[in-house]
Parts: structure tokens; sequence; C-alpha cells
């Protein structure tokens, strides 16, 4: 092609690179919706007919090439959104050079990017030697911009050309080999980036398989889109309910023929009733998602559920990938996956609904999640006061903040972490690696956040907010001394240690953080459907800042939709 | 409609109506509401939740409805303030009257103990409005 010259950089039509680009994308997605459609209903094919061997190759052929399809077509709109984005900065720089060349007074000449100085320059200076280098200096940097310009115009032009469809072949109708276990597993020590990256060069036949084979990893997985974990994670409570089930009904069998035969057996008719508890435990547990589940109907997403321990769960409020606003709220103490995950997701269909309301468009722009992926401090011991909960599942809270980015389309993208009581220790975990990639924190009733600066945990600290109910006896520390004097021997070394452990609470004013206005009582009301509480969490969440009422502290500006 | 207030216990003293007709209900105030706005509802949709001291919504419960009224901007204050009138003159509570930077806020309670909350959207081209009902029991 023709060589580049700056004028040809400075009109082009980036903003319309851009469109085509998102048109590729989009005709990629639909690709992918549309073969994930093809595979699930066609895949069974040779189980219902299983003398149709034309049709089951013919099938399996087209579900192969339509695979196939996609990542071709992912890539070049990828490649053409970085040749967008990269000519845009070129122009900028273009533009900054120009003006600096101007304002120290030489003219230029974009057209054919030569920089001349006015004859007056060289006479005046003393050293038109200078001049002249600083007129080399400003050619040069043009045209480094134009190579940097032609290898991008290069490398998106070799990327179309390699990825659009062989004339007479088409994309093949080989399949690519299926992704293994220890392929899966080794995601697990990438960042959630790495991981998209890589789970969008998979072909959807790949990807579907990988959801199939593995629900379990791919469940777990931040970096994989949450429509996707949302599929590997039903899968996973399904298997999990059938397993449990099944040995639920062994053990109660065998039990009852103990019982029956053998009643002396104490050890084994033990044995077999704590097995049979166990399962049922588990079960018990696994009921409490479903029953969150089926509360949110389509709204709900699963994004991860292990039974195992107290449980870890998390549960989406509408699909955090095409939100505008998201918030992850980690919940406190004493908090587990059969107590709580009805209750809890009910809260996150409150902060929804009351945040959906500001935004304009379509309903479902706001997605709150349920994020129950840690260990949380137990009611019964002192776990509570202890800082190794929270350092447990900060980084896990981290990544999967990380994965909410890189899972994000390309729209606009308001995320919030939200923690409520021991939670908020989890979140201040995460932000004090100074790696938290949000846009607000989001506390009610925290006992602390490990610091005494809300500047430690953003470096805006007005886009920290916190609330406290003033008779919460968690977050006013005055109300743990209180409360902890009724036991006597214990008390006051769980006092001490909540305020040794957890620092300063946030809304405290020292703490700088904006404290919003709660007009709720006490330590779990923060989400009455009634209450200033709610509404204040609302527009925090939705970038209406300037609606909050405060105790103290100053809005930042409001996000503009 | 007389209803008793919602106890810390989420069971004492609290009207019994099924989820479904507190959602009727809810809805048809959001209705009047949007009449006297003078715009029509739009983007709705409902949630319950647990009444203080429930762990969930399956025995009480609150039911709260969201909605956008389409208005441009330059009329949210004078709608505020109109809806302000009337229903102080219809005997609400108004909780909070307020106009601020990204345009009015208005709350109030009825004498049924319905919350409803009118606000600015973003950008300010409708005002959402927010009604929840008091504590119900889900009838047996």
């Amino acid at each position: 092609m023709s060589e580049i010259t700056l004028r040809m950089l400075f009109d082009v039509d980036t903003a319309a690179i851009g469109r085509r680009a998102e048109g590729w994308l989009r005709m990629a997605n639909s690709l992918d919706d549309a073969c994930e459609e093809l595979i699930r209903a066609s895949r069974d094919l040779e189980n219902v007919w299983p003398s149709g061997d034309t049709a089951v190759r013919r099938s399996a052929d087209l579900r192969a090439e339509a695979s196939n399809s996609y990542p071709p077509c992912r890539r070049i709109g990828d490649a053409l959104r970085l040749h967008a984005d990269t000519l845009r900065g070129l122009q900028d720089q273009v533009r900054a050079v120009a003006a600096e060349a101007s304002g120290r007074g030489f003219s230029v000449d974009v057209t054919t990017g030569t920089v001349q100085a006015p004859s007056h320059m060289f006479t005046e200076s003393a050293s038109p030697q200078i001049v002249a280098q600083s007129i080399n200096a400003y050619v040069n940097e043009f045209q480094a911009i134009l190579a940097r310009a032609a290898e991008s115009d290069a490398s998106t032009a070799n990327t179309i050309a390699v990825n659009v469809p062989d004339p007479a072949k088409g994309f093949g109708t080989l399949g690519m080999p299926p992704v293994s276990e220890q392929t899966l597993r080794d995601q697990q020590g990438r960042t959630p980036r790495q991981v998209n990256d890589w789970w969008r060069s998979l072909t959807p036949e790949q990807q579907e398989r990988a959801l199939q084979d593995h629900p379990e990893l791919v469940g777990w997985l931040d970096g994989v889109p949450s429509s996707d974990r949302d599929v590997a994670n039903r899968l996973v409570l399904a298997d999990r309910k059938g397993a449990l089930q099944t040995a639920a009904d062994q053990h109660a069998a065998r039990l009852a023929r103990l019982l029956v035969d053998d009643p002396y057996n104490e050890i084994d008719i033990q044995r077999e009733t704590e097995a049979m508890n166990a399962a049922q435990d588990q079960l018990g547990k696994l009921a409490e998602v479903d029953r969150a589940l089926q509360s949110l109907g389509e709204q709900g997403l699963l994004l991860g559920v292990d039974p195992a321990g107290d449980g870890r769960v998390v549960i989406a409020v509408n699909d955090p990938d095409t939100a505008r606003h998201t918030g992850v709220w980690v919940p406190g103490l004493g908090t587990t996956m059969e107590g709580n995950t009805v209750g809890n997701v009910e809260r996150m269909q409150q902060l929804n609904l009351a945040a959906d309301r500001h935004t304009l468009g379509e309903a479902g722009d706001v997605s709150t999640v349920y994020w129950l992926g840690y260990d949380a401090p137990d009611l019964n011991n002192l776990s509570v006061a202890m800082e190794g909960r929270s350092e447990q599942g900060g980084p896990r809270y981290l990544n999967f903040m990380e994965g909410m980015r890189a899972t994000h389309d390309a729209g606009p993208s308001h995320l919030v972490a939200m923690g409520h009581s021991y939670g908020s220790t989890v979140v201040a975990e995460a932000a004090l690696t100074k790696q938290l990639p949000v846009d607000d924190i989001l506390v009610q009733g925290s006992p602390g956040m490990h610091t005494e600066h809300a500047a430690d945990l953003m470096a805006d600290p007005r886009h920290v907010w916190a609330g406290s109910a003033g008779n919460d006896p968690v977050a006013e520390t005055s109300n743990v001394t209180k409360w902890t004097q009724f036991a006597p021997i214990v008390g006051p070394f769980i006092g001490d240690a909540y305020d040794d452990g957890h620092g300063v609470s946030p809304h405290e004013a020292s703490f700088g953080a904006n404290e919003y206005r709660v007009d709720t009582s006490g330590h779990t009301h923060y989400w009455e459907p009634n209450s200033e509480s709610l509404d204040n969490q609302a527009r925090v969440l939705a970038g209406q800042y300037s609606f909050t009422t405060r105790v103290h502290g100053d809005p930042p500006p409001d996000v503009v939709p | 409609m007389s209803i008793a207030a919602c106890t810390d216990d989420g069971s004492k003293d609290v009207q019994s109506k099924s989820k479904a007709d507190a959602q009727a209900a809810v809805q048809t105030l959001a209705a009047q509401v949007a009449a006297q706005a003078g715009g029509e509802l739009t983007n709705g949709g409902f949630a319950p939740a647990g009444c203080e001291g429930s762990k969930d919504s399956s025995d009480t419960y609150f039911m709260q409805g969201t909605w956008q009224i389409p208005l441009a901007a330059d009329r949210h204050a004078a709608t505020a303030a109109k809806l302000r009138d009337s229903w102080q003159a219809a005997g609400w509570t108004i909780k909070d009257d307020r106009t601020v930077s990204g345009g009015s806020v208005l709350t109030a309670v009825d004498p049924d103990d319905f919350y409803v909350t009118l606000e600015s959207t973003a950008p300010p081209k409708a005002m959402s409005l927010l009604i929840h009902t008091p504590c119900f029991k889900n009838p047996a």
C-alpha cells in the first residue's frame, strides 16, 4: 500500500473503524450464542437416532464448522478495535507534537510532515544549529509516529487476511481438540485477564465441551464469562444434588438394614448415621441455593457453588458482564450457605431494584452479586475479631473483581466493591493491595478496614462510602465495649481485639470516607426497603452521588451515563 | 387498608396478604402517582424482602416495586412540588423533599404505611418511582 502520511493519519475516521470492530465482535457474539444453541440442540442426536449415521456426521461437521467461524471473527474484531485505539492515540500524539512546535514558533505542515522555522529564528538565535536540531527532532517524532501507524495498519491487515475463510473450504469441519483437565487447572494460576483471553480463543465447541466435562473447574474460574460460569455451576449443582441424594438414600437403606439385622452394631450404625446426616446437611445447603435461584428466575446467575464446610456460593442478580453498574457484596459474621443464601440474595434484589430505577435505559442494567467466596467468621469463636478470615478471603475477592473487569463487554462499567460487617475487612484486604479495580467502595456496619485512612483504599477517598446505624454493636466500637462487658472473661478480649484487629471504623470522620446516612437499627437491617440506608447504597451503586444524604464527607462528581 | 407496624420478630400484629395481592396494591398506587405526575410507568420491577427479624421473605415480607416516569428535566422540580402539596393535603407524611444538583427527591409515607419515593434519574429524563409496602405476613 502507499506510504502513510501525516495527513492520512489525521484524516482517519477512528470512530468508523471502531464501529466496524464492534460489528465484527457483535457478529462473533451472535455466532457464539448460535453455536451454543446448535451444540446443545444436536449433540445427543446419536443417542436418539442410533442408525442415523449420515445425519450424525453432518450434524457434527456443521457444529465444527460453525464453531470454527467464531475465533477468526473475534480476532478480526479485536484487531480492528486495537487498530482504532492505536490510531486514535497516534493522532493525539501528532496534535501534541504539532502544538508544541507551533508554540515554539515553528510552522508545521501536516500534509507533508515538514517542519520549518521562520528566517528570523535562525538570525536571532545564538545557535542556528540548535534550531535545525529542533526541526530534525520534530520531523523524527512525526516519522516515528507514522512508522507505528504503518505497523498497526500492516498488522491489522494481516490479521484480517489470515482469518477470513478459505473460499473453497470455508472454515473447515475439522473440530478442535477438547480442553484437557490439566489445561483448565493451569488456568487457575493465571490472571483473570489471561484466562479471559484464553477462553475467548477457544471455539464454542471447545468451550461447551469444557463446561460439560469439567464444570467444577470452569465454574470457579475467574475470567470465564458469567453466562458460561452459570451453565457450569448449574451442572455442578444438579450433579452434586444427585450424588448426595443417592449417597443419603444408600446410607439410609444400610442404616435401616443394620437396625433390623444387627441392632447392636453401634459402630456401623453410628457411621451410617453420620454419613447420612452429612449428605443431608449438604443437600440442605444446596436446597437453599436452589430456592434463591428459583426466586430470581431468569435474573439469576450462579457464579460459584461448593457445599463443603460452611459452603461457598456466588449468585448474581442480572448479568454483571453487560450491566452498566455492578456491585459485588461480601457478607460478614456468621454467614453460611444454608442459613443465609435466600435472605442475602433478597438483599441484593432489593438493592438492585433500588439502584436500577435511577438508571435510564432497559431494566437490568444494574447487577448485584452476592459473593460468599470465603469462609465467613463463625458466631461461636473468636475468628470475627481476627484478621485471618479476611486475609484468606481478600485475594479471592480481588481475583473475582479482576475477573469482573476482564469479562465485561465493551460498554461502560461502573464497578463497586461492597461489604457488610466482617465482609468489609475482606474488601479492605483486597483494596489495600492497590490492585482492586473498582470505582467505589461501599460498606455497612464495618468494624474497621485494617487502615486508618480511606486514601489507603482508594486514590480518591471520596469514593469510599461507609454507613453505620447508631446502635450497631459492630461498627460502633463504644458499643462493642458495652456489649462485651456482659461476658466478663472473654468479653474484654473480644472488644480489645476488635479495636486492635480491624482499626478505626470507616464511618468515623477521621477515616476520611463519606459517611452516608443510615436510619435503620442494629447490625443487620441496612437493607430495609423503607430506609434511607438502602436508598443511599442504591445511589452510590448507580453513581448518583449528589443524591446521597451524608453525615459528613464530600461526594465526587456523579457518574455520567 | 389498616396495617399494624412490623415488629422485630417479624410475625406479630402483621396483616396477612399474599405476595400477589401486595404486588397489585403497589401497582395500583404507582399508577395513581404516575397519573398525578402526568406521565406513564415504564421499566417496572418487583422484589420481596424479609421483614425485620426474618431471614428471608418466606414468612413475613415487604414488597417493593420500582418504575420510571419519563418527564423532561425542567418539569422535575415543579412535579415534585405539586405531588408534595397533593400528598400533604391527603394526609401523607413527607420524609424527604430536596433539590440537588442532579434533580429532585421526594419521599413520603401514605396513611396505609406505603412508602413512596420519587427521584430524578441519570440523565434526568425521567423520575424514578419506588414504592414499598409495610410488613405483610404470607397467608398460611
